[in-house]
């Protein structure tokens, strides 16, 4: 049983605090999305096959644009769905 | 990158009911194409044959090529696509040009640097770090494994004395698996990759190091990566022991499988 000078926090202090997102291209210095690379794009798409909003994904605006390109791209060549049901 | 010249990258489907001869031609047909105007092929990529993510043409898979090259105008471009355009063998096509990070990526990708070591592994370092996303997708998942756990709680304790006293030993030693689901973090499908991986008593997860268990988990896909096995080994150990009540004590404590920062609360 904790004692009472044991309690600091009333509540969890940990639960409000969110991890911060970072934008993985910057991090990891990735300067090129490919868009034949289908299982790297399909990180940043949801289950029904559409895009992920930057607040989501983390990323700069920049990356966020070639992604979208990418993702694009890739819907033309068949190889990711315009439209989908239970991708993941 | 040369001074003059641009790059671009021209993607194309070829219709699979070709024989692989006419295939091949036919991608031929435009590499030859663009050689004859003064174009410098940098490199042919045969993807293969592939599932196409929607019919297209009423085909459900494609024969992907991938042609990169230089050229000092774009030109030729236009010639090409419409020669694309008219032929009834391509499916779809995409001319991209390439900036100097993708001619890069292109030439590194060639050479084995990207592609299987650098973005493999980046998605599953990241994804196990990250927690706004993986929270996101497995929102829909916890939901069941709760409830299931809450219904299966209640009755195992009898089914499991019942088959203590019946066989102890032979049963749960050779045959069935463990009900890994009893563990906080492992749903039915993580279940049935540990019985792929032949472990099939808590006893033996209890054994397998938490980097096995991971490697395991990655080898079945980016998806699985996201959960994090590092309580599953103690879990499964109070499993094995049959301490069903410490485990569920603990479990409470535990979110989703995770080691809650339990410390700072009780410090």
């Amino acid at each position: 049983m904790a004692s009472r000078d044991d309690i600091k926090f009333l509540s969890n202090p940990n639960i409000g605090s969110e991890r911060k997102k970072y934008c993985r291209f910057r991090k990891y210095g990735i300067k090129h999305i490919d868009y034949k690379d289908a299982d790297f794009l399909l990180q940043f798409i949801n289950e029904q096959g559409k895009i992920l909003p930057r607040r989501i994904t983390g990323n700069s605006l920049k990356y966020q644009r070639k992604v979208a390109t990418a993702i694009k791209r890739a819907r033309h060549l068949a190889i990711l769905p315009y439209v989908a049901d239970l991708l993941k | 990158m040369s001074d003059l010249m641009r790059n671009y990258e021209i993607t194309f489907i070829v219709d699979p009911v070709l024989s692989d001869d006419e295939i091949k031609s036919t991608a031929q047909t435009y590499v030859d194409q663009l050689k004859k105007e003064d174009c410098n092929i940098i490199h042919l990529d045969e993807m293969g044959l592939r599932q196409l993510a929607y019919p297209i043409k009423k085909r459900n898979s494609g024969v992907y090529y991938c042609v990169e090259f230089e050229s000092e105008t774009g030109v030729v471009i236009d010639k090409v696509e419409l020669s694309l355009r008219r032929d009834e063998r391509i499916m779809r096509f995409l001319t991209v040009s390439l900036d100097k990070y993708g001619v890069k990526y292109n030439q590194d990708k060639r050479d084995g640097k990207i592609g299987k070591v650098k973005k493999k592994e980046k998605p599953v370092e990241e994804v196990s770090d990250r927690r706004s996303r993986p929270k996101r997708r497995n929102a829909p998942t916890p939901r069941p494994k709760v409830e299931q756990e809450v219904k299966a709680t209640p009755t195992p304790p009898v089914v499991e004395e019942e088959v203590a006293v019946a066989a102890p030993a032979p049963v749960v030693e050779t045959t069935t698996p463990d009900d890994f689901k009893k563990i906080e973090g492992i749903g039915p499908k993580i279940a049935g990759l540990l019985v792929d991986a032949e472990i099939l008593t808590f006893a033996q997860l209890a054994e397998t190091p938490v980097e096995k268990v991971k490697e395991i988990l990655a080898a079945a896909g980016s998806r699985y990566a996201i959960h994090d096995p590092s309580t599953w080994g103690k879990q499964a150990k109070m499993a094995a022991a049959g301490d069903w009540d410490a485990l569920k004590k603990w479990q409470d404590e535990l979110d989703g499988g995770k080691e809650v920062k339990a410390s700072s609360e009780e410090e």
